[in-house]
């Protein structure tokens, strides 16, 4: 599932020197001769559902129970609260603050395509979007209630109970609720960026800046041996050496083993324009910082990736760098309005 | 030609003991180094005040010998252990003779990876009140022990600690009893268990919320073992004595949500009721277990509340309060 296009790196030194225009013409030959269609990176579509078919209800019920405020105990707090859509589902603060103002102790992460990651969590601890839903819920720090009294709760709401019955021929339950706000989350697909577009053959998608911040990101620097794949994420555990020592214990807060400590997944870059603040505490306001992060080589830590080594950016190599991170924006994916609710 | 006969004899074994289902039942006898145990009350251990206001452990992996030292697992036997309550159904096997009986300690990594959600309510693995797991996969609390401890020597427990054990790594075989030969259509396995044995050897004082796999979850899991805590009160010649009181207990976990933890002085099930104070029926239950947990499942606003425990035999009743 690797992104094709710079794949084969004596080619792309080779093309560097008959300039962008050129260097991407042939490297979207070489994709084309191993018979991978560009346009599989980006691969999936928004899913349409036809009216009246089961996941259609499954999906019109988890999108309301994932804008609904009732399944926070005093009802002020939904899922929506901390993944806004304008802001590719993410909340802007550093830490999120859930039920009575209190402090979530990790950045909240974008559910840019999050359907097709396999490890949730900023730590990759948990295997499962559906179990995913019950974690809020029952946090202290965010919903603060209980599984059972939340299913009470949204039964007794008739719509709710309706579409249940359309979409599971059952009444809500602990399974009906994390699979149908699952369902909802697997529709949020975002590949309709400008390096999307770009990589469907429209080349003036990405202007020359980008085309060479591109250039950076993938060949030059190490950006892509983490940010991998079309989601600029492969799941990759390791630790980009913000700290020598840090707060959050990664993750062996579950696993407890040494090897674990400080361990993140490599988060999605999708969107990553419009999800400042940065990293797992959204210590890092901007990505000129993060990139100055890189720039430096970071904090030695023994979980840290050996790709994350010092190198050095003109000014403009940054901004070209940056200005390519911005074109992982996909506006659609922010104001698709399936993904809102009329109130 | 041997063998042979050797097969037809035990499909014939074999054919007999299926129509023979036996039920098995566990009691598991909750003690505090020897006295009967009971929630809210203040223990020495090791030197210092202990009260306990919380017990609850999960059992799985069971494995019977029955019938000279054949074994039969139930890999679908989940047992979630509350102090406050001694009988549990392990379900129907089949055997003429039990000769003994193993377990672990915590959930299976195949079902501590599944989460809650795949379970009828009711079942061990089914969402708990108060919670018996965090809320994603790999994340049952294998054992919720939480208690206060006294650390200024005045002998009043005043300081919390809470262990909730989290992680495979925890799991724990409990040594295996054998020597019995029990039998009947309902078979009953007694065994004590003493609580005051998880908490050997640790510094309680320093154990504040270990919600997590770390060290003192270890060692709540290490001090499993050898015979610590589960033990066979027959091979110590301890006779049970009958209870002649009511216990009932309100957990807090959840203030706005409370759970009773209730073990009664009679055999026969009982009718639940919670009133407000104006007398008012708010919930409403029949033909409940003599012992268990009753989570008040309904949001109620803040206030004292009476839940009563009735059969023809007693009438008990008892105060709680709610606060959101
Ligand atoms: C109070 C803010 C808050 C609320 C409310 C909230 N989340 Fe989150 N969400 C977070 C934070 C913070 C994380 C990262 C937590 C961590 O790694 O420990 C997260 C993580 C996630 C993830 C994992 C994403 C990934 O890539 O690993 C998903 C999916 C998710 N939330 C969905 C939901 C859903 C569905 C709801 C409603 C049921 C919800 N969230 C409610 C803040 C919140
Ligand atoms: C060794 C693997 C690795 C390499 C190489 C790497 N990253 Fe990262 N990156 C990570 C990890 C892990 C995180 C999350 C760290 C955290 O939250 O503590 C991260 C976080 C980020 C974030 C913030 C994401 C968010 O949502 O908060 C950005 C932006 C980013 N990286 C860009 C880059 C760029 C640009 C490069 C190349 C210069 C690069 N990364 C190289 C592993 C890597």
């Amino acid at each position: 599932m690797r992104v094709c296009i710079f794949e084969q790196t004596e080619r792309v030194k080779a093309a560097v020197y008959f300039g962008f225009f050129v260097l991407t013409a042939v490297l979207f030959m070489r994709c084309a001769n191993t018979g991978m269609a560009i346009s599989e990176n980006a691969s999936n579509t928004v899913p349409s559902f036809s009216e009246d078919s089961t996941e259609f209800y499954r999906v019109q019920l988890g999108k309301h129970l994932f804008y609904d405020p009732i399944l926070s105990r005093d009802s002020t707090v939904s899922c929506a609260s901390c993944h806004k859509q304008e802001l590719a589902f993410t909340d802007g603060l550093p830490k999120s603050i859930g039920i009575r103002d209190r402090m979530v102790t990790r950045n909240s992460p974008t559910l840019t395509n999050v359907g097709n990651r396999t490890k949730f969590l900023l730590d990759g601890v948990n295997p499962s979007l559906e179990a995913q839903v019950g974690v809020p819920i029952q946090e202290h720090n965010e919903f603060d209630f209980h599984i059972l009294l939340v299913i009470d709760r949204v039964n007794k709401v008739p719509k709710y109970a309706e579409w249940a019955k359309k979409g599971y021929g059952s009444e809500i339950t602990d399974w009906v609720l994390k699979n149908s706000i699952a369902s909802f989350e697997r529709t949020l697909i975002s590949d309709n960026s400008p390096y999307d577009k770009f990589l469907n053959g429209n080349y003036a998608a990405l202007d020359n800046g980008q085309k060479k911040g591109m250039e950076l990101f993938f060949e030059k620097l190490h950006c892509a041996q983490c940010h991998s794949g079309p989601d600029f994420t492969e799941e990759r555990l390791t630790n980009n050496g913000l700290y020598e020592v840090y707060a959050d214990s990664g993750r062996m807060r579950l696993t407890e083993k040494e090897m674990d400590r400080a361990i993140f997944k490599v988060p999605t870059l999708r969107n990553i324009a419009v999800t400042a603040p940065y990293m797992h505490d959204g210590s890092m306001e901007t990505l000129e910082e993060v990139i100055k992060h890189y720039e430096s080589g970071g904090h030695s830590h023994p979980g840290k990736g050996e790709e994350i080594v010092p190198f050095e950016l003109t000014n403009e190599e940054r901004q070209n760098l940056i200005r390519f991170l911005e074109a992982l924006t996909d506006e659609d994916f922010l104001t698709n309005p399936d993904y809102r609710i009329e109130l | 030609m041997k063998t042979k006969h050797l097969l037809v004899g035990l499909l014939i074994a074999g054919a007999s003991t299926v129509s023979a289902q036996n039920t098995l039942e566990l009691n598991l006898n909750h003690q505090f180094d020897g006295a009967a145990f009971q929630y809210g009350t203040v223990y020495q251990l090791e030197g210092r005040a202990v009260r306990l206001d919380r017990v609850q452990y999960y059992l799985s992996g069971f494995e019977i010998t029955h019938d000279g030292g054949q074994t039969t697992t139930m890999p679908d036997t989940y047992v979630l252990g509350s102090a406050n309550i001694t009988n549990y159904s392990l379900g129907q096997e089949t055997f003429t003779t039990l000769e003994g009986i193993s377990f672990d300690l915590g959930v299976d990594a195949a079902r501590n990876g599944m989460g809650t959600s795949n379970w009828p309510s009711g079942h061990p693995l089914a969402a708990q009140s108060p919670s018996m797991d965090w809320g994603w996969p790999s994340g049952y609390f294998f054992w919720t022990i939480e208690g206060m401890v006294d650390d200024t020597g005045d002998g009043t427990p005043n300081k919390m600690f809470q262990f909730h054990g989290i992680g495979d790594h925890l799991l724990r075989d409990v040594n295996g009893f054998t020597g019995w030969t029990l039998s009947g259509s309902t078979v009953t396995i007694d065994l004590n268990v003493n609580i005051a044995g998880w908490l050997k050897a640790i510094d309680l004082e320093s154990v504040g919320f270990s919600h997590d796999g770390g060290n003192n979850n270890v060692a709540v899991a290490e001090n499993t073992n050898p015979n610590y805590v589960f033990f066979d009160p027959a091979s110590l010649g301890i006779e049970e004595e009958a209870q002649n009181e009511h216990f009932i207990h309100a957990d807090y976990t959840m203030a706005y949500a409370p759970t009773i933890y209730y073990d009664l002085a009679t055999g026969e099930n009982v009718d639940i009721r919670v009133m407000d104070m104006s007398g008012s029926v708010v919930l409403e239950t029949q033909d409940q277990s003599p012992e268990g947990n009753y989570f008040v499942r309904k949001e109620l606003p803040d206030g004292t509340y009476l839940i009563s425990f009735t059969n023809g035999n007693i009438s008990e009743q008892f105060r709680f309060v709610v606060k959101n």
